[in-house]
């Protein structure tokens, strides 16, 4: 074999490196001088970032700069940005470049919300928003989000999450919930264009009620490395780019009708599977 | 009217392509010969072998045929890489394309080879593509303990 491959420009290798995956190219930055110097550059980079980067970043709350893609690629996975004025969360995914968002509190659909009795409004230092909805009490949760499947990257798996804290005060929320994801066609909720999928889940483990954890019949919630904790509300794949599409993420408890409290609700997250 | 709607490409081992002008010019490089030199009609391309400039020919017939129809281009493209999974045909191809300017071929040879180069370690990419490592051994570690998220999951090789 002669050396062929050194005989491509710089700007080949790059082209090539530009249909790999971001985590790939990185990796791939340790194979030689010259495929450092393809992978570092922007015709890799600006493939990288979503096709829609440039709408995203004028939406952006602060400025971003950045004097290279790949800078701005980094940016957007490091620091989430705050859209729309402050209403929502955007990062990428560092190993695929997806998008993903987190819809605040305040942009969520919760009943009894404009009870000060059920729900009140509060700040959080460690929050990505300006508020927080803390559950005062209530019998009936119920907490959907909605994102149009459009704002996500196609053909991918996605994962949705609520992300909240406890009171160490909380109560009643060891009871089974349902997490719904389903696809909705232009707001109108009699058209669900594809199935319902529903599972059972807890945001605290019902271990007072002497079940073992092992026997949970639903999924519990985890503690996330930014201190929140998270459940997860469902898988779905985003396809090929809908407009009509939205996508309804949904946690109820309309069955036990306990009283409930001390829920610290950040918002709904939605980032791909990895 | 057959000879002023066709050319002749000649390979750089001395073969000869019969191909139509339609077909030939969707290569921006060969476009800009024919453009520059309309009384000739052979026209010699002495970086391109006979065997990589006879797929390149194929590809350029097909792209004509499939005129502005997408879904027919993919599938014609989907027909054309079926079997080509030499890395060093892809190679031949990669830089045939990219002097004949044929920007869907170069897309399409760079999105194969890099579907194969998915989940690989730096190892694997230096022997398939015969590149001499050019870093020191520092350089190298550097290198990795920078990105050591990306290494992360990858079989080494």
């Amino acid at each position: 074999i002669t050396k062929r491959f050194t005989l491509l420009p710089e700007g080949c290798i790059a082209n090539i490196l530009s249909f790999t995956s971001p985590k790939d190219a990185c990796r791939f930055e340790a194979v030689s001088f010259g495929f450092k110097s393809a992978a570092d550059s922007d015709t890799v980079w600006e493939r990288f970032l979503p096709p829609d980067y440039q709408n995203i970043l004028v939406r952006s709350s602060s400025p971003v700069t950045y004097s290279s893609k790949k800078e701005l690629f980094f940016r957007l996975c490091d620091s989430p940005l705050l859209l729309d004025e402050g209403k929502l969360s955007f990062w990428l995914s560092k190993p695929s470049g997806k998008k993903c968002y987190m819809l605040c509190a305040r942009e969520l659909q919760i009943a009894w919300i404009d009870t000060p009795i059920n729900w009140n409004w509060t700040s959080l230092p460690e929050s990505r928003f300006s508020e927080v909805a803390e559950l005062m009490s209530v019998c009936w949760l119920e907490i959907l989000g909605i994102i149009r499947s459009k704002m996500l990257s196609p053909m991918t798996n996605y994962e949705a999450y609520l992300v909240f804290k406890l009171r160490e005060t909380h109560y009643g929320l060891d009871c089974s919930s349902k997490a719904t994801i389903k696809f909705v066609k232009d707001g109108n909720l009699t058209e669900i264009v594809e199935g319902v999928a529903t599972s059972n889940v807890y945001i605290v483990p019902p271990l007072s009620r002497s079940v073992s954890r092992q026997n949970i019949d639903g999924r519990v919630s985890q503690t996330r490395s930014d201190s929140w904790m998270e459940i997860e509300l469902g898988t779905f794949f985003n396809g090929e780019i809908d407009n009509d599409i939205d996508i309804h993420m949904q946690l109820l408890e309309g069955v036990d009708l306990g009283w409930k409290k001390g829920l610290i609700l950040q918002g709904i997250e939605v980032r791909p599977k990895e | 009217m057959a000879e002023e709607n066709t050319i002749t490409l000649k390979s750089s081992d001395g073969k000869e392509f019969l191909i139509s002008k339609k077909a030939a010019t969707l290569s921006e490089t060969i476009k800009a010969m024919v453009e520059e030199d309309n009384s000739s009609s052979v026209f010699p391309l002495t970086v391109v072998d006979s065997k990589t400039l006879a797929d390149v020919i194929t590809f350029l017939n097909k792209h004509v045929d499939c005129g502005d129809d997408d879904d027919k281009k993919k599938s014609c493209d989907e027909e054309f890489m079926a079997g080509k999974d030499d890395m060093k045909d892809l190679f031949d191809l990669v830089v045939a394309a990219n002097y004949l300017d044929v920007k869907d071929l170069l897309d399409l040879i760079c999105g194969k080879i890099a579907d194969m180069m998915q989940g690989k370690s730096p190892e694997w990419v230096r022997k398939t593509f015969n590149i001499q490592n050019d870093f020191s051994p520092e350089e190298e570690a550097k290198v990795r303990e920078e990105y050591a998220w990306a290494h992360e999951g990858v079989e080494e090789d």
